[in-house]
């Protein structure tokens, strides 16, 4: 008896489910490239939503308001996003964007249309707790930025001064004076800070970068795997399948409350270390999954 | 992701980065793929892992140590002689030497080998580069055959020159000093996305040592092996060199290096006063130019594998013409000997992990050297040519495997032809204990085999001038691979983060070694042992302070005083203080310290102390007897701007500050105190 009960609860549990599912979520997915990146976060999407939406994927290039009607749209990348915000009213959930780009976003949505946002930089909160647990004896933190990323070094420079950290910011304002920037940053740094900036990291200039700090036995700490394998110590990142499996969150979560969360940092993250650098610059790193349970732990638990 | 997508990707990011003219942050840089810049090969291993005890002169010290020349940067290796035959011809030998062309020491550029046939010697003369070139120095300490081959047999100096990419417009540098000093360097470069170049151009000019117008300190001109030691005036050095160097990266994966230089060197050799009416090398001039091309290639393999290919060829050719006296006449002659030698090396070399804590690199090479020398000796003897080629084969593997995290064994070996008929096998094991993450204990054992020398084969009957013209006939037959035995302990320390502690304590045996017999001939006979400690001391006394400290104390014996006793006379003391003349040849302690400091605002300075210990030169007589050598040097540099973007520096570097004169392994080369100033700009 009782266990029949319990089958007929599940059934009903079970058609609650597909009654949601006849009536799926309808996601319109807008990619701004067709490259793997944006391949691998549109499958990423599709098998966490599964049957619970519906999803529809183009490219930035095809999107014209007078697509049909969706009840969210997502951009994976800036072009998209850029494609998309200033012609739909749909709420948007633009994913891989900088700070700034979104606040440029916002500005050109039409009026009351709703747009959220899963930035494309770790909370400057990890990448320090990655540094403390990377290296808990390198005291001084340097930073090298460029005019484009002048809001970024100043939001860092206050974290850094709450939390009470030696961060050495130095601007580098042009190419030609970024070698003997780096060269007096480097004399006063225990270790390297990256931060997305083209005009200082670039395929270009990374080699060099690399050598120049290896040279002055400072490590450096990236952003992204790829980095990390070219020559950085070690890198908080998330891959596209983390961003799109927190979109896909975001997703029922409206679908839920028909409202978007507000704009987040990148929830799950992956933490990358080049084991080879390590070991030739004499420094004792703990393993990625180890390095992860100490951010945890700094981080309050927080997965 | 796998590779291939990735590759697609970086292609594509590149593409997009290229045309987006705007550089705002996007995804892109936090997704594209980037090329592999610290890889297996670039990366050194850190003391506390590597096989060998290893010193390593880096840049900064370079600077520091206010030296115009390379031979001098071996100063701060603790158990290395460096000294002085002429002014111009210095030799470095780890361990004390057996004569002034200190075979016993592999000497590598960026893997080039630049110990050279006929006398298996390095001319540290005519290296195409300039100090400034040197990015750093790594010094092997103990036999490195296992990785660096045949007459890697005290130990192996690879000189690491700076990046292609180091450098990004322009600087010149004049160097004015006493003793002729006269210096000027213009080195440019250009750093791109995909190919960075750089190319160095440089005279460099001195006296050498000055004509001694008195006695040597602690030495009487009546002493017995030269009548006379007031002449050395020919020993100046003119040498002009060029070298470039450039790197292609045309992808992520692979890296192209091509290097090329030439040195052109003119040396003022020979003497005035050695055995008057016989003597077959007057003063004159030694023509050399000296000059490679190198090439390499790096592919980047999945799962950080990487495969190596160098290919270089090197081709010196020097000439020399004099007059000669003989029977107490002068013959205008000219005697002239020429002496050409080529090398081609390919060596490729896969590095790669076998397993997560298991690290395997090895490869095979070939070398081939060709020496070609020429003669006419006037009436004396007919003209004279040889030319021979010598092909020589290796096979080399050497596992690093972490059998547990604080445990590593090092393990390699090398199989090699020799090209004169012999097979050396080369192994050598080390352990590595981290007692702590800041201690390291290491325990190794090492072989290691010189090949005889073509001279030593093949010695000239006469030897007139400079030049050694091996001889046409094998008149030292039967001649084996010398044998080096090593056992070392290493204990480093990191105290804190601003000091360090190396440590080692060796034993090691020559066996099979090479020496001239009672009946003119080079046989193999000669025994030895050596044993010592060695340490350095590294601390940072703030960021901009720095001090390196290095002492070496060793004490040794050998066969000598037997094989004298039978008969051997070459074995002879120089004096009747010394009994065994191979031990009484190597300094029983010697030091060096390094002090540097930045002062800001531009200025900083530096100074260097250099301590060795008395020692009798093995081949020369009790006149060129070593007292002990104490040296100061110092360094004061200001930096300035001049205008524009240029940056300038004024450096003053003075040696011997004290003037605490000394004599060098020939005993006419006293070293006194003189300075130079040098005045460069960078743009």
């Amino acid at each position: 008896m009782f266990t029949r009960l319990r089958i007929a609860f599940l059934h009903l549990f079970f058609l609650c489910s597909v009654a949601s599912a006849a009536e799926p979520l309808h996601i319109t997915l807008v990619l701004s490239d067709d490259t793997p990146l944006y391949q691998s976060f549109a499958d990423s999407l599709s098998q966490n939503l599964n049957a619970q939406a519906k999803i529809v994927v183009m490219q930035a290039e095809a999107f014209t308001a007078a697509e049909p009607k969706a009840d969210l749209i997502v951009t994976v990348g800036i072009k998209a996003a850029n494609q998309v915000a200033p012609q739909s009213n749909t709420p948007l959930l633009a994913t891989l964007v900088t700070l700034d780009q979104h606040a440029k976003l916002s500005r050109q949505r039409p009026k009351g249309a709703s747009l959220s946002a899963i930035f494309l930089n770790q909370p400057f909160d990890r990448q320090l707790a990655l540094l403390r647990a990377a290296l808990p004896d390198s005291a001084r933190i340097g930073l090298l930025y460029s005019a484009e990323t002048r809001s970024n070094a100043d939001e860092l420079k206050n974290k850094a001064a709450q939390q009470g950290v030696d961060l050495i910011a130095r601007l580098s304002l042009s190419g030609e004076s970024l070698h003997d920037d780096l060269e007096a940053l480097l004399d006063r740094s225990d270790v390297l800070l990256a931060i997305p900036d083209s005009n200082i990291y670039n395929s270009n200039t990374l080699r060099n970068i690399l050598l120049q700090s290896y040279r002055h036995d400072v490590p450096l700490v990236g952003y992204s795997q790829s980095l990390v394998r070219a020559g950085a110590l070690c890198a908080v990142y998330s891959t596209p399948e983390q961003i799109a499996a927190q979109a896909s969150a975001m997703a029922l979560q409206f679908a839920k409350n028909k409202s978007l969360p507000a704009p987040q940092h990148p929830k799950l993250f992956s933490i990358e270390v080049n084991a080879d650098v390590a070991r030739s610059m004499g420094i004792t790193l703990p393993s990625a999954e180890l390095l992860r349970i100490k951010i945890d732990k700094m981080q309050g638990g927080m997965p | 992701m796998n590779n291939r997508q990735f590759s697609l990707l970086t292609s594509l990011c590149f593409a997009t980065t290229c045309a987006n003219a705007s550089n705002e942050v996007s995804e892109l840089d936090y997704y594209q793929e980037l090329p592999v810049v610290l890889s297996a090969s670039r990366l050194a291993q850190p003391l506390s892992e590597a096989p060998n005890a290893m010193t390593v002169i880096d840049r900064k010290m370079i600077i520091a140590s206010g030296s115009r020349t390379i031979p001098d940067l071996f100063k701060l290796v603790p158990g290395m002689y460096v000294s002085y035959y002429k002014g111009s011809q210095a030799f470095v030998s780890y361990h004390g030497t057996t004569d002034q062309y200190a075979r016993r020491m592999q000497v590598m550029i960026d893997g080039r080998s630049v110990y050279m046939p006929p006398v298996s010697t390095v001319d540290w003369a005519d290296l195409p580069i300039t100090v400034d070139d040197i990015e750093r120095i790594e010094v092997i300490r103990g036999p490195a055959a296992a990785s660096h081959g045949a007459n890697s047999t005290q130990g192996v100096i690879s000189i690491i020159t700076r990046d292609a990419g180091v450098l990004d417009g322009g600087s010149v540098a004049f160097t004015r000093g006493g003793k002729g000093i006269n210096d000027v360097t213009a080195r440019f470069g250009r750093r791109g996305e995909r190919f960075n170049h750089r190319m160095t151009l440089a005279y460099s000019a001195d006296d050498g040592y000055d004509n001694l117008l008195s006695a040597p300190p602690g030495k009487s001109i009546t002493q017995p092996q030269v009548p006379s030691l007031l002449n050395n005036s020919f020993d100046n050095n003119r040498s002009k060199l060029l070298n470039y160097h450039a790197d292609f990266l045309p992808n992520n994966v692979d890296n192209f290096e091509f290097q090329f230089g030439l040195n052109h060197d003119v040396q003022t050799v020979g003497w005035t006063d050695k055995n008057t009416g016989t003597n077959f090398n007057t003063t004159h001039e030694l023509f050399s130019d000296a000059s490679f091309i190198q090439l390499g290639w790096v592919h980047q393999l999945a799962g950080d594998s990487e495969l190596q290919l160098r290919y270089y060829h090197i081709h010196h050719n020097k000439w020399e013409r004099l007059p000669y006296y003989i029977g107490g006449s002068f013959n205008a002659g000219p005697i002239t000997q020429s002496l050409t030698t080529g090398r081609d090396e390919i060596e490729a070399q896969h590095t790669l992990h076998t397993a997560p804590n298991n690290r395997l690199v090895y490869g095979a090479a070939w070398r081939k050297d060709d020496i070609d020398g020429n003669a006419t000796y006037d009436n004396l003897l007919p003209a004279y040519s040889f030319a021979t080629a010598r092909n020589e084969y290796r096979i080399f593997a050497h596992d690093e495997w972490r059998i547990t995290q604080s445990l590593l064994l090092n393990t390699g070996g090398m199989y090699e032809k020799d090209g004169m008929g012999n097979t050396n096998t080369s192994p050598r094991i080390a352990l590595n204990l981290h007692l702590s993450p800041r201690r390291t204990l290491r325990v190794g054992t090492s072989i290691a085999y010189r090949t005889p020398a073509l001279v030593e084969a093949q010695f000239p009957s006469v030897q007139p001038g400079e030049l050694f013209i091996p001889g046409p006939t094998v008149n030292s037959p039967g001649l084996r691979p010398e044998r080096m035995q090593s056992q070392e302990i290493g204990y480093l320390e990191h105290m804190d983060a601003t000091s360090s502690l190396d440590l080692r304590v060796f034993s090691e045996q020559l066996s099979d070694g090479i020496y001239w017999n009672a009946a003119n001939m080079f046989v193999n006979g000669m025994h030895t042992q050596r044993d010592g400690v060695e340490i350095t001391f590294k601390h940072a006394l703030n960021n901009d302070s720095h001090l390196t400290l290095n002492l070496a104390h060793q004490a040794g014996n050998s066969n000598a005083p037997a094989l004298l006793a039978a008969g051997n006379t070459s074995l002879q003391p120089a004096s009747s203080s010394i009994i065994d003349s191979y031990s009484g040849s190597i300094p029983r302690s010697s030091a060096s310290a390094l002090y540097s400091q930045d002062m800001g605002d531009g200025f900083s300075y530096s100074a260097a102390y250099y301590f060795q210990d008395a020692l009798q030169p093995f081949d020369r007589g009790s006149a060129d007897y070593q007292p002990v050598q104490r040296r100061m040097d110092v360094r004061l540099a200001q930096a300035f701007h001049p205008w524009g973007g240029i940056k300038g520096e004024v450096a003053l570097v003075i040696q011997n500050l004290f003037d605490q004169r000394y004599t060098e392994y020939v005993a006419n080369n006293v070293f006194d105190r003189h300075g130079h100033l040098t005045l460069r700009f960078n743009w």
